[in-house]
């Protein structure tokens, strides 16, 4: 009647410590090898984001800092100083180009007072790709 | 006698599967396993460093921007305030310095004066017509600015606390004012708002004058420095002679620190220049 646990026999005992297979140690090593190649290819392209945030962070700090200055300058001296000239600065890994155009009005008249300014930063990426930011502002001196 | 047989030959032929099978799932031995766990060990060690490596890499990129950003955004908002500032920057002692470590910079909700210039006068003296009024509803106070022929004749009047903007109506861009003084065109008003600010250099603070729920600015900053020069860099603390401004301002987060320099013109400030 009763149900009696049946004596595990050597046949079973030696299959139940048969152990992986090569192919199973291949496969899991391979998908441990897949799992740690895609967390570190996660973690570059994140450092990539982080650097090219950066990097565009520093170069609208370098035009904000370029453009204020010229408008220091030109307070400081609005005869000599105004207009700016074009000109190129290097700074913290970037090049800043700034061009200076004449500014209109909104009747499409010639401002005397202001000037437009085109200011491109450049820089190069982790790629290596070259990386521009291009801002349009306009400057202006007292009368 | 048969019986006997049958059982040894069972019994032997149990025992030769048995060595069979321990023979083919032997295993490895001790020398065999010793050097797969040395070679495990070194490809464990070497990817744990790489993906340590990585992670310093992530983080250390991370709290450098973050570092950067917290020093953008601050300056931004003070610079934004300062150069809208004209009428109420601090008397005296306009330096400001934090020298801690960590400091939090509390900064106010709105910049604490503005120019406004009125563009005629009408026949209602109690009520000049602007642009757009929408500013002047957080204005508590006014200061009128005269335009002077030369800077000696600058004068500069204050009104009293009895004569507070009473009302806006922004439907027809209007302000009345509580006053009965007259104003004429060209004259400039400079507002303070309820929300107006100051540098405080004895508590090293950017002030609120009004209390209420300030915003914070920046943490973690370690120092910020702001004094301000007349157009020829003389430093100054008159503030119808101020006109430019430098301010640095670094942070830091564990022993990382991240500095940043900016000099600003004022836009807003007393004419002094005759008015062409």
């Amino acid at each position: 009647m009763m149900q009696g646990h049946r004596k595990p026999t050597a046949r079973s005992l030696f299959r139940d410590q048969r152990g992986m297979s090569l192919m199973e140690v291949m496969i899991a090593l391979l998908i441990l090898a897949l799992g740690v190649v895609v967390f570190l290819h996660i973690q570059r392209m994140q450092n990539a984001n982080v650097r090219a945030k950066r990097n565009m962070n520093q170069a609208v700090q370098l035009i904000e800092k370029t453009v204020e200055e010229l408008r220091v300058n030109i307070a400081q001296d609005r005869t000599n100083n105004f207009p700016p000239h074009d000109t190129t600065i290097v700074a913290d890994g970037a090049s800043l180009k700034v061009i200076v155009s004449d500014a209109y009005d909104t009747f499409g008249d010639l401002t005397k007072n202001a000037r437009q300014l085109d200011i491109t930063a450049t820089w190069t990426a982790a790629s290596g790709a070259p990386q521009t930011m291009t801002l349009r502002t306009y400057i202006a001196r007292d009368y | 006698m048969r019986m006997r047989i049958h059982k040894n030959a069972i019994k032997s032929l149990y025992c030769v599967r048995t060595h069979t099978v321990e023979r083919s799932e032997q295993g490895l031995t001790l020398v065999g396993l010793l050097i797969a766990l040395t070679i495990t060990a070194v490809i464990i060690t070497g990817v744990v460093r790489l993906l340590s490596t990585s992670l310093d890499s992530t983080s250390e990129n991370h709290s450098r921007l973050r570092m950067e950003q917290i020093a953008v955004r601050a300056l931004s908002a003070i610079s934004e305030l300062i150069v809208q500032a004209g009428a109420n920057l601090p008397a005296a002692e306009p330096s400001l310095s934090f020298s801690g470590n960590g400091d939090t910079l509390y900064v106010l909700r709105n910049p604490k004066g503005a120019l406004f210039t009125f563009k005629f006068s009408v026949n209602n003296k109690r009520k000049v017509y602007v642009e757009d009024a929408d500013p002047f509803l957080g204005a508590t106070t006014v200061q009128r600015i005269i335009p002077p022929s030369t800077i000696s004749q600058l004068t500069v009047s204050a009104y009293s606390a009895g004569d507070f903007i009473s009302g806006v109506d922004t439907t027809n861009d209007s302000l009345r004012f509580s006053s009965l003084e007259s104003y004429s065109a060209g004259e400039q008003i400079y507002l303070k708002q309820k929300d107006c600010i100051w540098l405080d250099s004895n508590t090293r603070e950017l002030k609120h004058r009004i209390l209420g729920t300030d915003l914070i600015l920046a943490e973690n900053v370690d120092s910020l420095q702001i004094s301000f020069f007349e157009l020829d860099g003389t430093a100054t603390t008159v503030w119808t002679d101020i006109r430019t401004c430098s301010m640095r301002i670094v942070v830091s987060m564990g022993e990382k620190t991240h500095a940043i320099d900016r000099r600003i013109l004022l836009r807003n400030r007393a004419y002094y220049d005759p008015i062409p």
